[in-house]
């Protein structure tokens, strides 16, 4: 087992130095270098692209018209629904309060990163308000296929999302003090991504899992009683991605 | 690093989403991702250099020539400017690059005047920062219908409009607007549309320190931020009135 870590730590190096010693070496070289790794308050981050900046600017435009559109559902849902079920007023109302929570912070987002709003969030409003509202009045089964469908679809465009903010925003890291470049094994784990960015990371990620709980939410509601519910989830599925591809360019 | 063509692919064409006709998305930990102007370029050395002559010899190429000579380039270099792959004239260019100039002078202001952000109420801002911008055009004034009959040429509407719009965006985002819809673009209409017509005003004012320019400055945008209250309070009104007309025919539904 030494051996095997041995050479994992060295392993560019020559095979000679398979002993204990060399493990300890090892051990200790590794100590000094975490404690000499730099965190973020220590390090000036490289500029975004073009491409980077453009990705950015339509995420969060399309995620706040995403949010935008799910507060109107569940708006139409709780108009419709919350005097004739009562026993489903604090259900809707919980999903309802978590999705205001997003939009108020995509909305904060969109204005202290100047990223231009959707132009067609009016019809953002009255479609979503709609689709909410109507699903309801056809049943309480239908307002919950509904809303399987669209965390369906939001929770897989979020997780889209953040695979592009894993994997493409490793800009170069500078020393703040001496302004030289830094390579990924001086800087902490933490550090390599701007706060801007993990923040962002964090953000999308979190509200990705409220999403699918009130995907859980709507199932354990009957969702899959509604009746035509292949039918309505697919047709609502469709109507999404159409609103979101729409969302992130105009 | 990033693939900008499997991003770019599917409308390359249109450049509303990215540095196109709006500013697009503003970094806060990545330096250098907002900069207006790079100042290291040679062009915009070029071009910073040629802006002291506007006064003297007009937004012409002359001032080009003159500021390629002073900083001892070759004059092959003006070569590269004229057959730049934009395709638009010298004197656009330079007309252009003041523009972007004036703008990063506003960000400058902006940032370097703590004073400026004690100023209450977004509508006093707005005004404090268009008047500050036409402020800029003193020393040029005498110059600047020739800048401005360059920028609405039809060949060249497209490019100016998107200058106004960055400087509306601009005096929006510094005056902390938080306009999420489509009141975005309202407001931005708007002050693009005040700063136009300032700025024709501004030709033919004769007042001292432009005092009229200043107080019709003033009167628009306060015009313009009624407007949107109206329109507000209208909203409002009518939401409310549609609900109590919803509750009112519910009520005398159930009673039967």
């Amino acid at each position: 087992m030494l051996r095997k870590q041995c050479v994992k730590v060295t392993a560019p190096d020559a095979l000679r130095n398979l002993s204990t010693s060399c493990a300890l070496r090892a051990a200790q070289e590794s100590k000094k270098k975490r404690t000499s790794k730099k965190d973020a308050s220590e390090v000036n981050y490289g500029a975004l692209s073009k491409a980077q900046k453009a990705f950015l600017d339509r995420l969060i435009r399309v995620d706040q018209a995403g949010e935008l559109g799910a507060n109107y559902i569940y708006n139409g849902q709780h108009t419709v629904l919350a005097s004739r079920y009562p026993h489903l007023r604090p259900v809707l109302q919980h999903m309802w309060d978590q999705e205001v929570h997003h939009h108020n912070t995509f909305n904060r987002l969109q204005t202290q990163r100047r990223v231009r709003p959707s132009l067609l969030t009016p019809l953002w409003k009255l479609g979503a308000f709609g689709m909410g509202a109507g699903t309801s009045l056809l049943s309480k089964e239908a307002a919950m296929a509904c809303t399987v469908a669209v965390e369906t679809v939001i929770g897989n465009h979020y997780n889209q999302q953040l695979r592009v903010l894993m994997n493409q925003y490793n800009v170069p890291v500078y020393d703040k003090k001496t302004g030289e470049p830094l390579d990924a094994s001086q800087i902490k784990s933490s550090a390599e991504c701007s706060p801007e960015i993990s923040q962002l990371k964090e953000l999308v990620s979190q509200f990705r899992d409220e999403e699918l709980e009130h995907l859980d939410t709507a199932i354990e509601h009957d969702a899959e009683k509604a009746v035509p519910y292949i039918l309505l989830t697919e047709a609502i599925k469709l109507v999404c991605k159409g609103a979101i591809w729409t969302a992130e360019r105009v | 690093m990033f693939r900008t063509s499997t991003l770019r692919s599917v409308l390359p064409r249109i450049k509303l989403s990215s540095g196109g006709l709006y500013r697009s998305y503003h970094s806060q930990d990545h330096l250098g991702s907002n900069n207006i102007i790079n100042k290291n370029s040679v062009e915009s050395r070029v071009f910073t250099k040629a802006l002291e002559f506007i006064p003297e010899k007009g937004f012409t190429k002359e001032c080009i020539y003159k500021a390629v000579r002073e900083l001892q380039y070759s004059d092959s270099l003006l070569s590269i400017f004229s057959n730049s792959t934009v395709g638009i004239s010298l004197e656009f260019q330079l007309v252009l690059f003041w523009l972007k100039y004036q703008r990063q002078r506003l960000l400058t202001y902006v940032e370097s005047n703590p004073s400026f952000f004690e100023i209450s109420g977004e509508e006093n801002r707005v005004t404090h920062l268009i008047q500050k911008r036409l402020e800029f055009n003193e020393p040029v004034i005498g110059k600047l219908s020739g800048a401005i009959s360059q920028l609405i040429i039809p060949y060249h509407v497209d490019k100016s409009l998107e200058e106004l719009h960055n400087l509306s965006d601009d005096v929006a985002f510094y005056s902390n607007d938080q306009s999420n819809d489509f009141s975005w673009y309202s407001k931005r209409f708007g002050l693009s549309t005040i700063y136009a017509s300032s700025e024709v005003y501004m030709l033919q004012d004769n007042s001292p320190k432009f005092r009229s320019t200043h107080s019709f400055v003033e009167e628009k945008v306060s015009n313009m931020y009624q407007l949107g209250e109206a329109y507000n309070s209208f909203e409002e009104w009518t939401l409310f009135n549609a609900m109590s007309t919803v509750n009112l025919i519910k009520s005398q539904w159930h009673r039967g």
